[in-house]
């Protein structure tokens, strides 16, 4: 599904991306650990298309197409979904506008006419259910007063209404209370299909308690230095990442 | 900078109708519970029927409501510019509203060919003790068209407005509100929106006098500037050394959606009492690229993620129009506007906006 072959990615003319190798296949959840400052976030960045990086080698496939050609909006319609760390603001647009407006765009470039406004909102309640989301949230402006886990779980419900084909999750457990963790947790795991994949990103290794991975790599300095399966979540978390980084 | 032009630089503004053959020449969309009145060329348009509250005259039309009169419906005044008369016109329109009566008023301009015209109106404006009105104020010509209005309002005791000046369209806009409060307890607010893109000028200005105690004032002006535009925004608010509890806000709004689009805003205070609660701000910004990108994450495309930025930047002074009807009504003639369309009413053929 994608591939990702030696990708270097700055910014501002400094390098944080140092070649990364990754493949995920559909059905597979991978897990990227490390500490702050190793690229996480920027991977995630440049795999949705965020102008500010500048991808300066590599190369990026998905679903057989050259990722790094399509525009963000382009990456969306192909089945990429990022779940932001900061979920953004957007005063005025309330989350039916923008939910409608995205779902739309999505069926037009399936070649799909508008979806009426009753099958909308049946289908919106029906996905805001998956993260306990109350309808209340449906006229509000898109994160606008939203709390840390409020936000969170909009994004898991802007997942599960586009259902994308591989969706990155960046930080998605960072400032989470439990409870909201669990419904975060449990609305990703209630979105897996064998046809789909998950790159959850992440500090801890809490949230990979509910999401349990196939793959977990630990990227430091730009680089993936470690690759193995679920336990090395385990002994990150009992060891931290310094016997990685020295070895 | 490569940039996609939202509102086109080639919006034409081509009606054909010819109002003095037609029979009847009526907004084809009426909203519910609303009275229409047309006035073509500063004349009211003799074919339709005078009713209760109007006194025309060949330059102007008053409006005007007795004692504790209560006008349920919203009186619609569409004052069109017809090519039967090309020269400069100046006319003068009245609102009068006596102690306790109340109107909702919706005043509309439009040009009706593509010919070059320039008008000059003035709204002279009296409300009386507890008189409270509803005004809608809807600007929409085309790019030759130039029009200057100066509206004198005179406010006393416990009066109400509650104004909304929208302008959708227009070459050079000039709008002057002079607000005098001249009784206690008065509240006036004020809203304004401006779009303007291609060679477009518009400008407004305020003056809003606090001459006696204890009253309210709220303006609230927003503006999209696109292409070569440019708007200026200029507003007093004045405090007399009497006029204490005297409550004032003022804020000016700009979205610069082109790099060659030029605002001057100069909001100012001029304050001669001391127990006075009264602020002012202007701020000019640019589409927010953090939000552009989260919207275009989720598919939707970068034009119409700049069209939702825009609208919800808007939003918040369409909000002040109370009629829910009027207000979609106008969102879907901003909507139109912003996406280079032409902003009229849909199932309309008439073209008035």
């Amino acid at each position: 599904m994608l591939s990702i072959k030696d990708l270097h990615a700055s910014v501002n003319g400094k390098e944080i991306l140092k070649g990364i190798n990754l493949t995920v296949n559909a059905g597979e959840v991978h897990a990227i650990m490390g500490p702050n400052g190793s690229g996480k976030s920027t991977l995630s960045s440049v795999l949705a298309g965020k102008e500010t990086f500048e991808v300066t080698s590599g190369e990026v496939t998905f679903m057989g197409r050259n990722l790094l050609e399509m525009s963000p909006e382009e990456r969306s319609w192909a089945g990429i979904f990022l779940g932001f760390q900061y979920p953004i603001e957007i005063p005025g647009v309330t989350n039916v506008n923008f939910m409608k407006s995205a779902l739309n765009e999505h069926r037009r470039q399936k070649g799909l006419e508008p979806i009426s406004s009753a099958e909308f909102l049946k289908l919106m309640r029906e996905k805001m259910a998956v993260v306990e989301m109350n309808s209340s949230f449906s006229s509000r402006g898109v994160n606008v007063g939203f709390s840390g886990g409020e936000k969170k779980r909009n994004e898991i419900f802007q997942m599960a209404m586009l259902e994308p084909k591989l969706a990155i999750l960046d930080e998605t457990d960072s400032g989470l209370d439990v409870d909201a963790l669990r419904i975060v947790a449990t609305g990703v795991t209630k979105l897996k299909r064998p046809d789909n994949a998950t790159i959850v990103i992440t500090h801890y290794q809490r949230l990979l308690d509910y999401i349990v991975p196939d793959v977990v790599h630990v990227l430091y300095n730009g680089r993936i230095i470690k690759t193995a399966g679920k336990e090395l979540a385990l002994e990150v978390e009992k060891r931290g990442y310094d016997w990685l980084i020295n070895a | 900078m490569h940039r996609e032009s939202d509102m086109e630089d080639n919006y034409i503004y081509a009606p054909e109708v010819r109002i003095r053959d037609s029979a009847e020449f009526r907004c084809r969309v009426p909203m519910q519970d609303t009275e229409q009145q047309f006035l073509v060329d500063g004349r009211l348009e003799s074919d339709a029927p005078l009713s209760s509250g109007y006194v025309s005259s060949d330059n102007g039309v008053c409006f005007s409501l007795g004692r504790n009169e209560k006008s349920g419906k919203v009186l619609q005044m569409i004052s069109v510019r017809h090519d039967s008369a090309l020269e400069r016109l100046s006319f003068r329109n009245e609102i009068r509203l006596a102690e306790n009566s109340s109107a909702k008023l919706l005043l509309c301009s439009h040009t009706m060919t593509l010919d070059r015209y320039i008008t000059e109106e003035t709204v002279d404006m009296t409300l009386d003790e507890d008189a409270s009105l509803d005004l809608v104020i809807m600007q929409n010509e085309h790019n030759d068209a130039v029009h200057r209005t100066v509206f004198n309002i005179s406010m006393k005791r416990g009066a109400r407005l509650n104004m909304c000046l929208v302008s959708l369209h227009g070459g050079e806009i000039d709008n002057k509100v002079k607000v005098n409060l001249d009784g206690e307890h008065c509240e006036c607010r004020i809203g304004g929106l401006y779009l303007v893109d291609g060679s477009q000028r518009y400008s407004t200005d305020v003056r809003m006098n606090h001459n006696v105690p204890y009253c309210t004032s709220n303006q609230l002006f927003k503006g999209i500037l696109d292409d070569n535009s440019s708007a200026e925004f200029s507003g007093i608010v004045y405090v007399a050394p009497d006029a204490q509890k005297t409550e004032a806000m003022q804020s000016n709004h700009n979205l610069l959606a082109s790099d060659d689009a030029r605002i001057d805003t100069r909001p100012q205070l001029e304050i001669y009492a001391d127990d006075v609660k009264c602020s002012h701000g202007a701020t000019v910004g640019r589409l927010d690229e953090e939000a552009a990108f989260y919207m275009r994450s989720r598919g939707i495309a970068s034009r119409e993620a700049r069209i939702l930025q825009q609208l919800a930047f808007v939003h918040e002074v369409l909000e002040r129009v109370g009629n829910v009807e009027l207000r979609e009504r106008l969102s879907s003639l901003v909507e139109k506007r912003l996406r280079g369309e032409f902003s009229r009413c849909s199932n309309c053929s008439r073209n008035c906006c």
